[in-house]
C-alpha cells in the first residue's frame, strides 16, 4: 500500500539527502554545494525529492523508514 | 560588446577544417544555449587557439559536452566525478533495498538520471566548458 502522507515522505527523503550531502562535503566533492549561484539549498532538496518520487515507488510497510 | 553568436560565427571561420561531428556538437551547444534566454554573461577567453567559456549562467543538464567534461573531472588520482556519482547512487540503492522499495525503472536508466541530477546539483565553477 502506497504511503499517502507526503510530509513524512519528504522528511525521510530529506534525511537521505542530508546523508548524501554530508558524505560529499566530508569527501571534499563539489556536489550538493549550496553556494552555487543558480541552485539554493531548497531547490536542491526539491530536485532530489522529485527524483525520488518519480523513480522510486515508496511503499511503507513499517512505522519508520530506515536511513542509511 | 560582442554577442555570443558573433563569437561563434567568427570562430567557425577560423576553424573550417573541423569535422562534421565537431560542427554538429557546436551547433548543439549554441542551440541549447540560445534556448535559455537567461544567459547574460559569458566571458570568452582565448586559450591556445581555443575559446573557453567561463561560468555559463544557466546550467543545461542536456548539454552533453559539458556533462562529459564534468564527469571526467578528476577528484583524485584515478577517481572521477563519475565514480563518486556511482558511489552516491549505491547509497541510494542501499536505502531502497533496506526499506524494500521498488524502482519505477531499471537501475541502468536510473543511474543515468541520477548522474544528470548530480550534474544539476553540483557547483560547476572551475569546470569550464571547452567547446572546441
Amino acid at each position: 500500500m502506497a504511503n499517502k502522507n507526503l510530509a513524512i515522505d519528504m522528511n525521510d527523503v530529506i534525511d537521505l539527502f542530508k546523508t548524501l550531502q554530508n558524505d560529499a562535503i566530508n569527501n571534499g566533492v563539489n556536489m550538493f554545494n549550496a553556494n552555487e549561484p543558480n541552485v539554493n539549498s531548497n531547490n536542491m532538496i526539491s530536485h532530489f525529492y522529485q527524483f525520488i518520487k518519480k523513480y522510486i515507488v515508496i511503499v511503507k510497510n513499517k512505522d519508520e523508514i530506515i536511513n542509511i | 560588446m560582442i554577442s555570443y553568436s558573433q563569437i561563434i560565427k567568427n570562430t567557425n571561420h577560423d576553424h573550417d577544417s573541423h569535422s562534421n561531428t565537431a560542427n554538429l556538437q557546436k551547433e548543439q551547444t549554441i542551440e541549447n544555449s540560445s534556448s535559455n534566454a537567461v544567459i547574460k554573461y559569458i566571458n570568452p577567453i582565448k586559450y591556445h587557439d581555443q575559446i573557453m567559456l567561463i561560468k555559463p549562467y544557466v546550467k543545461n543538464i542536456y548539454c552533453k559536452a559539458a556533462t562529459y567534461k564534468w564527469l571526467h573531472h578528476k577528484i583524485d588520482n584515478n577517481y572521477f566525478h563519475y565514480d563518486y556519482c556511482v558511489k552516491l547512487f549505491e547509497m541510494v540503492m542501499k536505502w531502497v533495498k533496506l526499506n524494500n522499495f521498488k524502482l519505477a525503472t531499471s537501475e541502468d536508466i536510473l543511474l543515468a538520471k541520477f548522474i544528470s541530477l548530480m550534474y544539476l546539483l553540483s557547483n560547476k565553477q572551475g569546470y569550464a566548458l571547452l567547446i572546441f
